[in-house]
Order: structure tokens, then sequence, then C-alpha cells
């Protein structure tokens, strides 16, 4: 018994004397940067003072000026087709380009993929339908929403003609899945910040990360930020505009109301619509008409409307009835609607989707957001800048007047734009031309051997 | 007795069909003329059909003391008339020509002329008197405005509405089915006009230099007597209609009517049910009332938003109007012709739902609406700027909620038109 007391202390001595001993160690190697403390167990390593310094490129202030020298970035990959976001567009494009045979690597600001749907929460998709029930979403997209359907609790409201609504950690559990499939290169956490041009054409981007600000090289760009961070930067004309700018949320225990108590209130406001997980609906916001490309507006809208969404949810809980609704989570990622849009070599008019115009180069079908019209054709033009060479738009900032907006944003016309740039990019790398002098009947052929509806 | 010479003429026209049908030839010839006027010719050529009727060219002279250059063939005719008595009903009116095709069937099926009186003069006075005081009632029983209302038929837009307009000419041929040669001789307004102006200048200037008889009767003393009787008859019931209809102020939705129409309470009475405004209408949306707004409206033109909506690029209705119901507007008026005011119910509305929709302001071809942020509601609003609006129904055809439309345009009661 004493002999074990004795063990024991002993060991516990012996541990504490060896952490202050590697301590001591750790500490007295001041030069050895990259060497991790094998016997600990922790992670670690020193930077050397004077290595930082020689790389450190700090701005400084002078005149009252903010000025950063020049610097060298380190290349982090170099790639055949660099999509530039994450979002349905990006997924879609990176997806089709690697499905199309090139390397394709992925790069997204936050740590999941989905964007606006899955961050955002934008969880009813809405826009894959027209006037008469067809269905013009087709492609990348529908195999999405097959997928959901196989998936348990992924997705409701999956009927013909029907907007369905999805979960979004679903969604971002199977995007994972078919990027990982189609072998796509992944960059999450990776902020695409600037374009790396060479005259009119683009050579790749750089981010910003934990890493620092790094470059990624690539023979074609895909700008799938949605607001047109990409293009803008490498110089394509491009129109700034403001939408709604709100917050998405979801409340729960929808399912535990009282029916019977709330039947002489007044039904309250915002109560959303029914998502996968049951009790659980989602709130839509619009939010004021605002500059989603301003800091200071954002933040403004974010602390304005994460303080309704309680407010609001506090006063639906004061209902009869209604004292168990809770706030299930506001979205991560504030519900900005459209920015930049590209000057694109052709552009998609309301004119154009009345009268049904059909375009030779056409790319894509889009539908409407609650089955009122007919489809619409998207042409290849919609995608490329005027000038700017080696970079396609996709998603919500391809080239439209300012009456399309509003359907260009859609999820499933973000599909489909997303999957034609991918095809695209594609077979321009593998043909060795610039993106504009593409042949798009071969894009158009593979874009329906991808099982894409061009109409 | 008093009939017998009528029925004479009757039976000899019976008996030799090859002469009659020859003397109907240029009847013929004006009535295929009116039709390829109406059915195949672009505006405002449609117009010269009603527009050639003296009735109307008087009537709308009288009701709106405006005169289009398309009355002139009216005015042309009725001076004629005022010498040749019944010359026009002989040689050129295309319903009179329709109507003795029936009387013809008729009397081969063995029915014979009955008496009546002479309502058409009592009517042809009715719409002149309703008209001094801006109210031209009855004057859609003009026979040209008949049979141009029956063309509608062939306006290619297959909805029901416009065969509506064909009640008019149809229950005219069943008269003379019926009653052989009644609805000509003894109950046109625009016969009993003729009868009328004729009697006039006899008295005026004596029965010699007036020339042709004095139709149908033989004896030209007997169609005119009664004459001062019959006009203050019709006089006082078209007074005294027209002053009813400016008073009274029925409480039923009112329909909208086409850009540039007259006030509602005249336009019932100012439109003459052609169709010419029904068939201008390339996107249809211009219909016969069907009798839904009461029975004062029936066949007068009314807009429906259900497939389509006023495009800003046409004002084809408002050229083809022959009677002044519709004042011509052009495409640079058309902007500030108010057609009626869009009212949006946010219950139905689906961005009162939070959901995503923007059509209406997308569709609006005048960027008369925005969607305005509600700071209290937390969500968007519709608004109308009614400086730009002039009610033209895009939103409305555009609007996705059903059954109901969250925007709907409603009457503009306050004033028909905006100024500027």
């Amino acid at each position: 018994m004493d002999d074990a007391m004795n063990r024991r202390d002993w060991l516990r001595k012996l541990t504490i004397s060896g952490a202050a001993a590697g301590l001591g160690a750790s500490a007295a190697r001041v030069t050895a940067a990259q060497n991790p403390g094998e016997q600990s167990g922790f992670q670690s390593s020193v930077i050397n003072p004077r290595e930082v310094q020689a790389q450190r490129c700090n701005p400084s202030v002078e005149n009252g000026r903010v000025l950063q020298p020049a610097r060298e970035l380190p290349v982090l990959h170099t790639t055949d087709v660099l999509v530039v976001g994450g979002g349905p567009a990006g997924v879609c494009a990176a997806i089709a380009a690697r499905r199309t045979g090139v390397d394709a690597t992925l790069v997204e600001r936050y740590g999941h993929f989905g964007g606006l749907w899955t961050g955002g929460l934008v969880l009813l998709v809405i826009g894959h339908i027209v006037k008469g029930g067809q269905q013009v979403c087709q492609g990348i997209g529908e195999e999405m929403m097959r997928r959901l359907d196989g998936m348990e609790g992924a997705i409701v409201d999956r009927r013909p003609g029907v907007a369905p609504t999805v979960d979004a950690e679903a969604v971002k559990y199977l995007m994972v899945e078919m990027i990982e499939e189609a072998g796509v290169k992944v960059l999450l956490h990776c902020w695409g910040v600037d374009a790396i041009v060479k005259g009119d054409q683009v050579q790749g981007a750089v981010f910003e990360s934990k890493s620092g600000r790094q470059a990624i090289l690539a023979r074609t760009v895909i700008d799938a930020t949605g607001d047109g961070d990409l293009f803008a930067a490498a110089g394509a004309t491009y129109e700034r505009r403001s939408h709604n700018v709100g917050l998405v949320s979801r409340i729960g225990n929808l399912d535990r109301v009282d029916r019977g108590r709330a039947a002489g209130a007044t039904e309250p406001r915002h109560l959303g619509s029914i998502t996968p997980v049951p009790g659980v609906r989602w709130v839509n916001m619009h939010g004021p008409e605002v500059d989603g490309l301003d800091v200071e507006v954002l933040t403004r809208m974010e602390l304005n409307h994460r303080k309704f969404i309680w407010n609001n949810v506090m006063k639906t809980r004061h209902t009869p009835g209604y004292e168990q609704v809770y706030l299930v989570e506001t979205a991560p990622q504030l519900g900005v609607r459209i920015t930049r849009v590209l000057r694109g070599l052709q552009t998609v008019t309301l004119d154009d989707l009345k009268n049904g115009t059909r375009y030779p180069d056409v790319i894509g079908v889009g539908g409407a957001s609650n089955g009122e019209h007919g489809p619409w054709q998207i042409p290849y033009g919609a995608l490329v800048p005027e000038r700017t060479d080696n970079v396609l738009a996709a998603g919500r900032c391809i080239s439209a007047e300012i009456r399309m907006a509003d359907l260009v944003r859609l999820i499933p016309n973000c599909f489909v734009t997303g999957h034609a740039a991918g095809v695209a990019a594609a077979v321009a790398v593998q043909d060795g031309c610039l993106v504009r002098n593409v042949e798009v009947t071969k894009v158009q052929q593979v874009l329906r051997d991808q099982g894409a509806y061009l109409g | 007795m008093n009939e017998q010479p009528a029925d004479t003429q009757g039976e000899a026209a019976w008996r030799a069909p090859a002469r009659v049908l020859l003397r109907q030839l240029p009847r013929l010839a004006a009535l295929a003329i009116a039709v390829m006027l109406l059915c195949a010719a672009a505006e405002p050529w449609p117009i010269l059909v009603p527009a050639t009727s003296p009735l109307v060219a008087a009537a709308t002279w009288f009701s709106t003391w405006t005169v289009s250059a398309f009355a002139v063939p009216g005015w042309v005719i009725g001076l004629v008339a005022c010498w040749w008595h019944r010359g026009f009903c002989r040689w050129l009116c295309p319903t009179g020509c329709c109507a003795d095709g029936a009387s013809w069937v008729g009397r081969r099926c063995g029915r014979r002329p009955r008496r009546s009186p002479r309502i058409g003069q009592v009517l042809a006075v009715v719409v002149l008197a309703g008209a001094a005081l801006g109210y031209p009632v009855l004057l859609w029983l003009d026979p040209l405005a008949l049979l141009s209302g029956a063309a509608g038929v062939h306006s290619g837009h297959l909805n029901f509405s416009p065969s509506w307009g064909a009640l008019g000419l149809g229950l005219v041929l069943m008269m003379s089915l019926l009653w052989p040669h009644v609805w000509c001789r003894r109950l046109c307004p625009l016969g009993g006009l003729q009868d009328v102006l004729a009697a006039t200048m006899r008295r005026a200037v004596g029965s010699s230099s007036i020339r042709g008889r004095p139709w149908p009767s033989a004896s030209p003393a007997r169609s005119v007597t009664g004459l001062p009787r019959r006009a203050f008859l019709g006089g006082a019931v078209g007074l005294a209609w027209a002053a009813l209809l400016a008073r009274w102020n029925p409480q039923r939705p009112r329909p909208l009517r086409p850009p540039g129409a007259a006030e509602d309470e005249r336009f019932p009475s100012l439109c003459l049910r052609c169709g010419n405004c029904v068939r201008a209408c390339p996107a249809g949306i211009v219909q016969s009332d069907t009798g839904r707004h009461g029975v004062g409206g029936l066949l007068a033109p009314l807009l429906s938003f259900d497939d389509d909506y006023c495009w800003e690029s046409c004002n084809r209705c408002t050229l083809v109007c022959p009677s002044g119901a519709i004042s011509p507007v052009t495409l640079a008026q058309k902007p500030h012709t108010r057609i009626g005011v869009p009212q949006v119910d946010m219950n139905i509305c689906l961005l009162g739902d939070d959901r995503e929709c923007a059509i209406c302001r997308n569709r609006c071809p005048y960027d008369a609406i925005r969607l305005v942020f509600d700071e209290a509601e937390y969500t968007l609003t519709p608004r109308v700027d009614l400086q730009r609006c002039n009610g033209c129904g895009a939103c409305q055809v555009a609007c996705p909620t059903q059954p109901r439309k969250a925007i709907e345009i409603g009457r503009w009661d306050s004033g028909q038109k905006l100024s500027g």
C-alpha cells in the first residue's frame, strides 16, 4: 500500500519535473523553428524574430497615407481551373470542370460549402421550374437535389412543380462528398482578395488566410464570389447595385404551439416556412436596400437584424400558445442579394425573357421564382467580361439587366451558370484557348453529356 | 289595311328574286367592303363602318362637341338623306342587306309583315335628345354599330367575349325572320332619323324637291303622320333618360375602361358597342362586358388583366372609336392616361410573408413600383408612385399569388386623367 502510494507520488513528481524540463528546453532553443515537441505530444514551434523581420512588409504611414511596400507572394498552388467562391455556382463549376477532365481548385472563404444556400440559410429552393411546371434546372444542380432525396431529413416538399426546402447541414455534407468524389482540390478559410493579371489576362488569384497572403496560379479563373470580387479586381467593367440585405434565422418548437390557446390571439408575424427538421422553420428577411459592399453598412445590418430577430422571437414567445418557440440560430452569413454585376459580351434582359429569345450560344435555361413565366435562355456571352480575359462570371454576378437581378440570383439559376462556367473553362484549358474564344458548340455538347438542359 | 301597299311590294319582291337581287348589288358590295374594313384592315379604318352612320355622327357631335375626320361620310349621308328619303337604306345599308335577306327567308317560310308603330323615329329622337345632354342613350341600336359589333366573332381572340358583340345583329336577323321587314321599316333608329330629316325638309322646302317615296309607305303623308307627336315623345324620353343617368350613381363596382375612355357615367351611353376596340387590342385585354356590371354596360368594352396588360407600346383601341367614348391617346400621352390604380393586399402579397418576390417592380414598364422596407414591420411593401403609374396592369398580370392577385388594378374614380 505504502509502496503503491510512493510509486504514484514518484510518478507525479517525475511528470511535473519532465514538463518543467521540456518548457525550459524549448525556452532555451530560441533558434530552432519548425521543431514539434515530439516527446510531450504538444505541437508547437517558435518563430525566429529575425526571420520574421526579413519576410515582413508592414504598411507604414507616409505623410498621412498608409502605404504597403511591394512584396513577393508565396505561390500556394498551381491549377488548370481556379474557382473562387464555394456557393451553389462555385461548387457546380468546380465539379463540372473536374468532370470535363482538367485540374480544378475550389477556394472558399468560410469553413463550409454552399454559400448563401447553407451559410445564409436560404433553404427554400425557388427558380427551378417555369410556368406549366416544367423543370429547367438539370445537370449537376439536379444531381444534388436527387442525392438530397436519398439522404435522411435532407429535403422536404420535393414534388413536381413545388419549391423544396433543404437542410443546410445536409447540403454542406453532400457538397463535400460530391467535391471529393470529383477530385477537386479544396482550400477553405481562404478569402480571394485580388486577381493576378497580365495585360487583360487573369492568371490566378491572391488569397488571404491564416497562412497569410498567398497566390494560386491558374490557366482559367471562375469568379463565383457572388460579389464579383475577382473580375472587379481584374479590371472588368461592372455595375454596382444596391439590394435588400437581410439576415435569415431559424426558429424551433413550432410543432409545440398550443393551437387552442393561440386561437384567440393574432398570429405572430415572421414565422417563416417549414424545414426538414420537425418543428423548425426558417425565417427569411428582406432588410433595407443598401450597398452590400460597404463594410460599415454590412456591420450595421448585421447588428440591427440580430437585434430585431431576438426581439421578434421574444414577442412571439409572449403570444398565447407560442411560449415554447425559441431562436435556433441566426445565419452565419448575412443575406446580401446583389452587389456587383458584370458587363458581359451579352446581357440577359427582361425583354428577352418576355420574347423567349433563343441564343445560338445558349449554355443554360433559367426558371421563374414563383412559376409565373416561361423559361429564359442564358447565353455564354453573359458569363464573359467585355474585355478582361481568362475569367468567367458564375452565379448572381453574371451580366444581367437590373430587372433580371431577382431571377439571376436564384439558387437553381446559379447551379446552371456555375455548371456552364465550369465546363467552358475546362474546354478552354483543354483547347488551349482564351475563354472568349472557346468553341461554344463543344461546351454545349459537354453540358448536354453532363445532363444539362439547354432548351 | 294600312300595311297593304307594303305587303304588295313585299309580294313583288318575293315573286321576282332575280330583280331584287340585282337591286341588292350595291348593298352587297357595301356589305363586302364593310366586312373587309372590319376584319382585315388596320386601324383606324374599322372606324369607317360605324362612323358612316349619320346618327352616330350627329350624336357624337352633340354629346362630345368634337368632329372626327372619319365622321365626314356620316355627315354627307345625313345631308343626302334630307333630299333623298331613305336612299341610304335602299342602296347602301349593309345591315339592311342582311336584314332583308333574313326577311326574304322569313317570307319564304310563310311569315307575313305585321303592323308595328314607327318606333325608329322615336328612337332617333331619343338618341339625339339624350346626346344633347351628353348621354346618347340607345345609340348602340344604330344598324352600322350592330354590324360592326358582330364582326367581333372574327377577332381571333378565342375567348367568349367578342362573340357577344354579335348579339345585336343576331336579334335583328331573328326579328326579320319572324316579322319580315319590321326592323328596317319600323324599328331602325337610323331609318327613323332619315324619316325625320326628310319629313322636316318636306315641310321646309315642299315635298316636290324631295326625292324618293317615303319608304315603305306609298303615301307620302303616311310616314310623317304623327311625327311631331313622336318627336315630342322621343325628345322627352331622351332628355329624361339622360338626366336620370347624370344623377344616378350606382354603387356597384365599375369596370376598368380602355385608356382615354370617357368618364364612366357617360361611357355606357357613348359607347356604340361596335366592338372596334375589342378587335383592335393585340393583347386581348379589351373585352365586351357580358353583363357582370349591370345591364346598362352590357357589351361595352372593359379591361381584363387576366392574361395580359395594356402594352406601353400600343394605343390602337383609342384610334378606332367612332363615337368619342374612347378619345384618341397618343403613345406620348399614354403614360399619363390613367386606366386605374393598383391596390396591394399585404395579406396575400408574398412579401408580407417574408417571401422572395419582386416581380411587380421588375415588370412595371413605367418604373412606378418601389419595394420599400418598413422598419416597423421589418419587411418590404410595394409602394406605387401614382405620378408614374397609369394602371396598365403589368403588375397584376405578373403577380404570382393564386387565386386572387395581391396587386390588382382598381377604379380611379376621383377623375379620369392625370394632368400632363
